[in-house]
């Protein structure tokens, strides 16, 4: 009899004990903040370039996701959709991407330059614009998840999904966003005062670009050489 | 003799339904129109709209990309347990260059087939180098609130300026600025490019 009531004693003080432990433990936490171990590095490229970055943009989406689990039978070529009461959870990451534009002038090349016969008339023709995501920045503080009883929280590694998403949509946005009219108005801007540092009247220089660009142009614009690790 | 019979019946029976049944399961095993029953959910993001916070002329000529990949470890013990753990990949993508816009009046002069420049000192283009949307998280055990991870992502800048901003790879950017542009002026006519950075 006296071990009936002695179990259930010591398991409640064992409780109580963990519980005051972990209470100090998210404690230290808070005051010391976390302890980072360890770092190692992983990759380091390095790269010699030559681009003149003329236009930045800097694009606040917030990314939202809602997680509704749904009941899919198929029979005999027919699909039915039930919405299950599993309880859902919703997202709301906000996030700010930097985009920037430039002109590649690695390969630049001497028969893209044309002079008037008598010299007084130049006409360069620059290599069409890029533009490339050159930072994000999930702002944590702000983000914001809901969760039902029934379900878990969404994992960094869901959370690093939707994000990687979210910029990728923004991405699909940039012949919206007007950027490489910038890039094109600024590079000249800047590259026809230097011209006329050469010897030429700036009402003599003519900078012209390729075209136009739209939508169709995605993968020809966006530089996807920085968002491989390695070749 | 009729129980027996009636077993035998039985048997032959089940056998029958048991292998039409493997035989339907395997038709819909193969024919998902036939007879399919799951759980989904979509990964998808909804669809919200971009707002430009702001749109910047700038003019900086970078001549160095250093793309660097940190991993950083963050740890929490637990008195009772085991501890949590968090590890994240972040990426970045550190430039070196030089910004037009602060070179000073006169920087670039010709004279006969020569044109002298003197140019900024090479420097970081931008402070704002981390790659968030890529970051992985590579082991995960326990809850991390946002202050945890905007310690490990200033951690993780830290790394990568130790490590990209060395003496060596400056030296290299310069060294590469002055073969850039002296092949560009060459296409402009110029047999010589004096090139002088400011420090």
């Amino acid at each position: 009899m006296k071990r009936t009531i002695l179990f259930p004693l010591l398991a409640v003080l064992l409780t109580l004990l963990g519980g005051a432990c972990t209470e100090q433990t998210a404690t230290t936490v808070a005051a010391d903040s976390t302890d980072v171990v360890d770092s190692v590095d992983m990759v380091l490229r390095v790269r010699q370039t030559s681009r003149l970055y003329t236009a930045e943009y800097q694009v606040h989406k917030i990314i939202t996701h809602a997680d509704v689990k749904h009941l899919r039978t198929t029979l005999l070529g027919h699909t039915y959709d039930t919405r299950l009461s599993l309880g859902d959870r919703k997202v709301a990451i906000p996030i700010d991407v930097t985009l920037q534009a430039y002109i590649d002038f690695s390969n630049f090349h001497e028969s893209q330059i044309e002079r008037s016969a008598d010299g007084r008339h130049l006409h360069v023709i620059l290599p069409d614009p890029k533009v490339l995501v050159v930072a994000s920045k999930v702002d944590h503080e702000s983000t914001k998840q809901f969760t039902d009883l029934l379900r878990s929280d969404y994992s960094n590694e869901e959370l690093a999904d939707f994000t990687a998403q979210g910029v990728r949509s923004i991405l699909h946005q940039v012949p919206r966003l007007g950027i490489f009219d910038t890039a094109r108005d600024n590079a000249a801007a800047i590259l026809i005062p230097l011209f006329a540092s050469l010897g030429y009247s700036e009402s003599d220089v003519v900078i012209t670009f390729r075209k136009e660009f739209t939508e169709r142009d995605l993968p020809f614009y966006y530089d996807e050489s920085n968002r491989k690790i390695t070749n | 003799m009729k129980t027996n019979k009636n077993l035998f019946l039985w048997i032959v029976l089940t056998s029958v339904l048991l292998v039409l049944a493997a035989l339907l399961l395997r038709k819909c095993n193969e024919d998902r129109n036939l007879l399919a029953v799951e759980v989904v959910s979509s990964n998808a993001i909804d669809l919200t709209p971009a707002q430009i916070r702001s749109i910047q002329r700038i003019g900086r000529w970078e001549f160095l990309t250093i793309t660097d990949e940190e991993l950083v470890d963050t740890i929490r013990h637990r008195t009772l347990g085991r501890d949590d753990r968090l590890v994240r990949i972040y990426h970045g993508t550190l430039r070196l260059g030089i910004d037009l816009s602060e070179c000073q009046e006169g920087w670039i002069f010709t004279h006969g087939d020569t044109v002298f420049l003197t140019l900024p000192p090479v420097h970081l283009l931008s402070d704002q180098f981390i790659d968030e949307a890529r970051t992985r998280a590579f082991y995960e055990k326990g809850t991390w609130d946002a202050r945890a991870k905007e310690q490990m992502y200033q951690k993780a800048a830290r790394q990568m300026k130790r490590r990209s901003l060395t003496p060596a790879n400056f030296r290299q950017a310069e060294d590469n600025a002055r073969r850039q542009l002296t092949t560009l002026f060459h296409s402009f006519g110029f047999n010589h490019t004096e090139i002088r950075f400011n420090k």
